[in-house]
């Protein structure tokens, strides 16, 4: 039957892109012999590797197709190894556009259609951008219809076409500049700390080479710390550069990237937790991360910024984003309730373990260079350690009502973690010897979410509340049953 | 409806699996031994081949004992709504599943598995972390009924 579909194929300038990906993928090798070949003797292999790069482009250019049909969408390619998928139109979770660089450049785009399985996506690569957009806008509208009839069949009343969606309204944009003070804001505490420990390497040098040599090695050092900062802050700017939410009354659509850009439509209720983030720094200027976790295919995931609500947003915008996203507060206020302190002793014989087997060692070593530098480790281990431990468990707090799960935790990044509860798929806890002593656990809460933020860890709980809320969760999870179109 | 207050998770491991674990145990050490004489053997060096000698009856040694402890943690249940299972010795883990979240049932065996006439359930949930609830190494009818019943 799959035979007689309208299959269409994508656009010529495909070959270019295919071609182009083939030889950045297995770059080195291949321009050697093409830039080389001749000059050594090669000329028929460079020839020839040219011809076979040309002609598989071509090749897998001609033996891929779509087609969309009332029922579902078809897509089928490869040249030995055939494949063929299809996704049911009622069965469609997510209907998502991309644009890789190399396809950027000559104006093609990547249409991705997800369902719920981890490897059920579809990617109709590539076709033109308008008529990526077109067909990214039928697939959607196809996907409603479909869903609208079947709610319709369920309810026994008769199909009517959906009226048009009204026009997305944007929710919120990250200008460039506050994600470039972000990102420098975010990576000032990891290139402080690096910075200190390079300092008493200077110094250690100072004392065992000379001074010259020292300030040798505290130039290279800051080179290498600036060279960081640009690298990290460049890279952030291009993959989430240009980041737009927007909300229409169905679905969230989220787009972000100046080189790749990608444009990913989720369903507010499809999302499984939702996590606002900041570091230490990045709170005093009043910026917060939002990600979340959605119930969809790969494809929205494999790229970070598009499991985001928004990069950097202050308090008063996460509140807004929050609320017209998912349409509940940022849980800011809501009242935690503190962990045991028993979490402090466990941080701490975690802490003493640490100076057992690493900074001890250390010491030693350090008191070759100078009979001073073997209090250093010490000195600077225990206070730092004592303030960790502390600083954790003032941060860690809990709080469950009868909606959701909100988790407050971390020492220098924070993290404001929250679930409902009808997400939640399994609830284990977790024990270690240690904490047995100390008669702690940990309770892992896993959600349908696919990517990083997909489950919540609760650290260090005492064992008898610890199995309290296992059981409050898996029953608030046993009674609602989870449905791939929730 | 009210949750597990009771653990559910009562039910033991086939004894069979001492075995399994055992013959797996013996294989590991023996290995450690045939690498022990191959080096003394062909690099003339019986001081290594004595050293993994008593470091396979030391290895042994362990993995025999700890088999005993693993086994008695080792406790797995089902009622009519949940999936439990509790075990570990040096780290302790207690999964729960509701049942209504189960989307898929896998049955493993391995050859050791077959010979002892034991399979394996892995149960799935939705999602990609930890999703996956294994019962390893039932007896064939435990595991088949199982399998039925959560499939049911």
């Amino acid at each position: 039957m799959i035979g007689e579909l309208d299959w269409r194929r994508p656009h010529p300038l495909t070959v270019l892109v295919l071609v182009a990906s083939f030889v950045t993928g297995n770059g080195f090798p291949l321009l050697f012999v093409f830039a080389f070949g001749g000059g050594l003797g090669f000329d028929t292999l460079a020839v020839a590797a040219g011809v076979v790069t040309i002609g598989f482009g071509a090749l897998g250019w001609f033996m891929t197709g779509y087609a969309i049909t009332d029922e579902a969408v078809h897509y089928r390619s490869g040249i030995l190894n055939r494949q063929a998928r299809s996704i049911p139109l009622a069965r469609i979770q997510q209907v998502s556009v991309a644009e890789p660089v190399l396809a950027r450049i000559v104006g093609l785009a990547v249409v991705q259609v997800a369902e719920a399985s981890a490897d059920g996506d579809i990617e109709i690569s590539y076709l033109g951008k308008d008529d990526a957009s077109a067909l990214t806008s039928r697939l959607r509208t196809l996907a409603r219809q479909h869903e609208a009839a079947e709610v319709d069949t369920e309810l026994g009343a008769s199909s009517l076409a959906p009226p048009p969606d009204p026009p997305a309204a944007l929710l919120h944009t990250t200008p460039t500049n506050s994600l470039i003070v972000y990102s420098l804001a975010a990576i000032a505490p990891g290139l402080i700390l690096l910075g200190a420990v390079a300092f008493a390497a200077v110094v250690v040098v100072a004392l065992g080479v000379g001074v010259f040599g020292a300030l040798v090695a505290a130039g290279v050092g800051v080179g290498l710390l600036v060279l960081i900062a640009i690298f990290i802050t460049t890279n952030l700017v291009l993959v989430s550069g240009g980041f737009r939410l927007e909300r229409s009354p169905r679905s969230l659509r989220v787009e972000a990237g100046l080189l790749s850009r990608r444009q990913v439509e989720v369903r507010p209720e499809r999302i499984q937790t939702l996590t606002v983030s900041s570091g230490p720094i990045v709170r005093r200027l009043n910026l917060h991360q939002i990600a979340f976790s959605a119930a969809t295919g790969k494809a929205a995931t494999k790229n970070s910024p598009i499991v985001q609500l928004s990069p950097a947003a202050s308090t008063d915008e996460v509140g807004r984003i929050v609320q017209g996203s998912v349409d509940v507060d940022p849980a800011f206020a809501v009242e935690l309730e503190p962990v045991s302190v028993l979490t402090i002793r466990r941080q701490l014989v975690r802490a003493a373990v640490i100076y057992l087997l690493v900074l001890l060692p250390a010491s030693v070593v350090l008191w070759l260079v100078h009979p001073l530098a073997v209090l250093a480790p010490t000195l600077v281990w225990w206070p730092v350690a004592v303030w960790f431990a502390r600083e954790r468990h003032r941060q860690l707090g809990i709080s469950v009502d009868q909606r959701r799960l909100v988790v407050r935790r971390g020492v220098l990044e924070h993290h404001l973690t929250q679930v409902p509860l009808g997400n939640i798929q399994s609830v284990s806890t977790r024990a270690s010897l240690f904490q047995r002593r100390l008669g702690l656990a940990h309770l892992i809460i896993s959600t349908a979410g696919v990517g990083p933020s997909n489950h919540v860890v609760i650290p260090d709980l005492p064992i008898a509340r610890c199995r309290e809320l296992e059981l409050q969760l898996a029953e608030a999870a046993a009674s609602t049953t989870w449905e791939l179109r929730a | 409806m009210t949750a597990p207050a009771e653990p559910i998770a009562t039910n033991p491991m086939p004894s069979a699996i001492r075995t399994l674990w055992r013959v797996v145990a013996v294989i590991q050490a023996v290995v450690i031994v045939v690498a022990g004489l191959v080096v003394g053997i062909l690099g003339d060096l019986f001081a290594v081949t004595l050293a993994l000698v008593a470091v396979a009856v030391v290895f042994l040694a362990l993995r025999l004992w700890v088999i005993n402890l693993a086994f008695d943690r080792w406790r797995w249940g089902i009622d009519h709504r949940w999936i439990e299972r509790r075990s570990g010795v040096l780290i302790r883990t207690t999964q729960v599943v509701p049942r209504t979240r189960v989307q898929t049932l896998t049955t493993k065996t391995g050859p050791i598995d077959r010979w002892l006439g034991l399979s394996s359930i892995v149960i799935h949930t939705a999602g990609t972390h930890t999703p996956n609830l294994t019962i390893p190494h039932l007896e064939n009818e435990a595991a088949e009924q199982l399998r039925s019943e959560l499939a049911g």
